[in-house]
C-alpha cells in the first residue's frame, strides 16, 4: 500500500468505520486522502462523527475497520508503540481539543508550553526559547506563570494553540476552534490560522462554524448524520449547494447562510 | 411552531406584601456557599503569595530547607522563652512580608490547644504522670485501686506535667506556625516545584499538579450544578428530594470526572506523552537566597546553644 501513496499525500483513509459503543457506529466506510499544505475543514451536525476522525487521524483512537497511513506508515497501535516512530509522528502532528480544560492540564501557562517539546526530547535550552518565542508570538508572554483555571475562555484557547505549536508540528488539528469564543478572539484565531497555513502548516479542522470555513478551507468534507461521507470539495462548490446543507443539518430552511456574507471585513 | 396555550399564558404576579415569612437558608445553599468560598480562598492565598515581601522573594526551595531545618530546632528547644522569642520574630518576618496577621495566628492557635490539649490532658494529672502536686483536686485519704492498676490518694495537677503540656502544645503550635507561614508566602505550584529539587518521584509531584489543577474544575462544574439548581428552586423542595438532588450531583460530577480524565489522557498522548515525565528545571538560587539560608542556620545554632546555655 506504501507505494501507492502519493509524495505530497500525508493521510490516506481507507475504508474506516468506528463506534464507541456496539450497534452505534460514529463513522461508517470512511476513505479520503489529505495532502501536504491543504486547509481542510470537515463540516457537520454534531456526533456526525467529525472530531472522532480527528482523533483517528491523530493516533488517539484507531480503526475498527479499514486502515489510515500516516506519512506512508500504517498508523495503528503497534506502530506507536515503536518509540522513534512515536516520537516523530508526535512532533509532526498536533491537536487543539474542543474542551481547553481537558487540553491544560499542567500547573501553569509555562509548564504547558514546554510539555510538547520536552517530550519530543528537545533540549532544555531550545524549549526554553520555543516557550518564550512562542508565548509572544500568541500573546500570552504575561500569563507564563499563571495557572491554567485562572485563565479566561479566549486566553485558555490561545494557550492551547500555542501549547501544541512550541513543538513545531508540520499538521495542525483543531475540534471545533471557534467554540464559546468572542469575536475579536475568532477573528484573532482565523487570522493566526491562515498565517501558519501561509507558512506551509497542514491545518485540518472539524467545526460545525459555517461562518470560519471560507476564510480558512481550500477543501471542504461535508459528514452526513448518518456517518459518511456526503460531499468532498471546494468550499464555493459545497457551500453553495444549499439543498446539500440542509440536508446534513448544517444550517436550516430560514437560516441565510451565504458565501462572503457571514463576516464584515474591515 | 404551535406553542402549547399554557406556554403563551404570563406568570403569576409577584407578591409584593412579604406574607410568605422568611424561609431558612437549605444545606444546598449553604453547600453553595461553601464551594464559592473554597475558590475565594484558593485565589486569595495565592494572592498573598504574590504580594510583594521579603518571604515571596525567597526561593521556595530554601523555604522549603529551612522549614524542615527549623522544625528540628524548634522541636530541640526545651526552654519556653526560646520558643516563644523565636514565634515572636516569625510573627514580625510575616508580618513584614504583608502576610494577614489573623490568619497566621488564628488558624493555629484556635485548633491546636483544643486538639493537642486533649491530648496532653491526662499527662497533666499525678495519676498518670508523677510529679510535685501544683493544684490538688481531690483527696481521698488512701489509694485506689481499680483492678490491677493503683492509685495515689491525691489527685493533683503536677507541675511537671502542666509545664511538659505546655512545651506540647507551644511546640505543636510554632511547628505548625511554620509551616503556615511556608504555604501562605508560597504559591502552591512553587512549592511543589521545590519538592521536585528533593528526590521526590517527578509521576507523584506532577500527580499533585495536576490533582490541584483539576480541583478548580471540578469545582466549578459543581458549582454550576448546584447554580442550576437554585435557579429553578422555589422554595418547595422537601429535605429528602435535596439530599437526593445532592447524591445525583455527586454522582454527575463523578461521570465528569472520569469523562475528563480520559480526554486529559488523550491530550497528554496527543503531546508525545508516552508514560515517562520531563520537566522544565528551576530557575537557580541567586546570592540572597543562600545569604537568608545561612542566616537561618546561624539562627538555629544560636538557638541550640542559648538553649543548652539555659540548661
Amino acid at each position: 500500500m506504501k507505494g501507492d501513496l502519493c509524495l505530497d499525500e500525508i493521510f490516506d483513509i481507507l475504508n474506516v468505520s468506528y463506534s464507541y459503543l456496539p450497534g452505534y457506529p460514529v463513522l461508517s466506510g470512511i476513505s479520503l486522502s489529505i495532502k501536504k499544505g491543504e486547509g481542510l475543514v470537515i463540516l457537520g451536525a454534531n456526533g456526525s462523527g467529525k472530531s472522532t476522525l480527528l482523533k483517528m487521524l491523530c493516533g488517539l483512537i484507531h480503526p475498527e475497520e479499514g486502515k489510515i497511513l500516516a506519512f506512508g506508515k500504517e498508523l495503528t497501535e503497534d506502530a506507536l508503540r515503536d518509540p522513534k516512530f512515536l516520537q516523530d509522528f508526535r512532533q509532526k502532528v498536533g491537536f487543539v481539543f474542543q474542551n481547553s480544560d481537558a487540553q491544560l492540564f499542567s500547573a501553569t501557562v509555562r509548564d504547558e508550553l514546554a510539555f510538547a517539546p520536552l517530550q519530543a526530547g528537545l533540549p532544555k535550552e531550545t524549549v526554553q526559547k520555543r516557550v518564550t518565542d512562542i508565548a509572544q508570538l500568541v500573546g500570552i508572554g504575561n500569563l507564563l506563570d499563571r495557572a491554567p483555571y485562572k485563565l479566561s475562555g479566549g486566553e485558555k484557547k490561545k494557550v492551547a494553540l500555542a501549547c501544541v505549536l512550541t513543538v513545531n508540528p508540520e499538521v495542525l488539528f483543531l475540534d471545533e476552534p471557534t467554540n464559546g469564543l468572542d469575536p475579536r478572539t475568532q477573528f484573532w484565531l482565523v487570522e493566526f490560522l491562515q498565517a501558519l497555513q501561509t507558512a506551509g502548516k497542514t491545518v485540518i479542522m472539524a467545526t460545525h462554524d459555517l461562518s470560519i470555513v471560507e476564510e480558512l478551507a481550500q477543501r471542504v468534507i461535508i459528514f452526513r448524520e448518518n456517518h459518511t461521507i456526503a460531499a468532498d470539495g471546494a468550499p464555493l462548490q459545497v457551500l453553495t449547494n444549499r439543498q446539500l446543507l440542509l440536508e446534513v443539518n448544517l444550517i436550516h430552511e430560514r437560516s441565510h447562510f451565504h458565501l462572503g456574507g457571514s463576516r464584515q471585513h474591515g | 411552531m404551535e406553542l402549547p396555550n399554557w406556554l403563551s399564558e404570563a406568570s403569576p404576579a409577584l407578591c409584593r406584601c412579604g406574607c410568605g415569612g422568611r424561609r431558612k437558608g437549605n444545606f444546598i445553599e449553604k453547600t453553595l456557599r461553601d464551594i464559592i468560598k473554597i475558590i475565594q480562598e484558593a485565589v486569595f492565598s495565592e494572592e498573598i503569595a504574590l504580594r510583594p515581601g521579603f518571604l515571596q522573594r525567597l526561593d521556595a526551595r530554601i523555604k522549603v530547607i529551612s522549614l524542615i531545618y527549623l522544625l528540628i530546632i524548634v522541636n530541640l528547644c526545651a526552654h519556653l522563652s526560646l520558643l516563644w522569642g523565636f514565634y515572636l520574630v516569625l510573627l514580625a518576618i510575616a508580618v513584614s512580608s504583608k502576610l494577614p496577621l489573623r490568619q497566621v495566628v488564628a488558624r493555629v492557635w484556635l485548633v491546636i490547644p483544643l486538639f493537642t490539649g486533649i491530648m496532653v490532658l491526662p499527662s497533666i494529672f499525678n495519676w498518670v504522670r508523677p510529679g510535685d502536686p501544683l493544684w490538688v483536686i481531690a483527696d481521698f485519704h488512701h489509694s485506689l485501686h481499680l483492678g490491677y492498676l493503683s492509685f495515689p490518694s491525691v489527685l493533683a495537677v503536677t507541675s511537671q506535667g502542666l509545664w511538659g503540656g505546655i512545651m506540647l502544645i507551644s511546640r505543636v503550635g510554632i511547628s505548625v506556625s511554620l509551616a503556615v507561614v511556608l504555604t501562605l508566602s508560597t504559591r502552591w505550584m512553587d512549592f511543589l516545584r521545590a519538592l521536585r529539587t528533593f528526590f521526590v518521584p517527578k509521576i507523584f509531584i506532577m500527580t499533585l499538579e495536576m490533582t490541584y489543577r483539576y480541583i478548580f474544575v471540578l469545582v466549578s462544574a459543581m458549582e454550576e450544578m448546584f447554580l442550576a439548581r437554585k435557579a429553578r428552586d422555589a422554595g418547595q423542595s422537601a429535605p429528602k428530594e435535596e439530599r437526593r438532588f445532592v447524591a445525583s450531583a455527586v454522582g454527575g460530577l463523578f461521570g465528569k470526572s472520569l469523562q475528563m480524565s480520559e480526554e486529559v489522557y488523550w491530550a497528554m498522548t496527543a503531546r508525545g506523552y508516552s508514560g515517562e515525565i520531563r520537566l522544565l528545571k528551576g530557575s537557580s538560587l541567586c546570592w540572597s537566597d543562600v545569604l537568608v539560608l545561612s542566616l537561618v542556620v546561624l539562627a538555629g545554632l544560636i538557638l541550640i546553644a542559648a538553649n543548652k546555655v539555659m540548661g
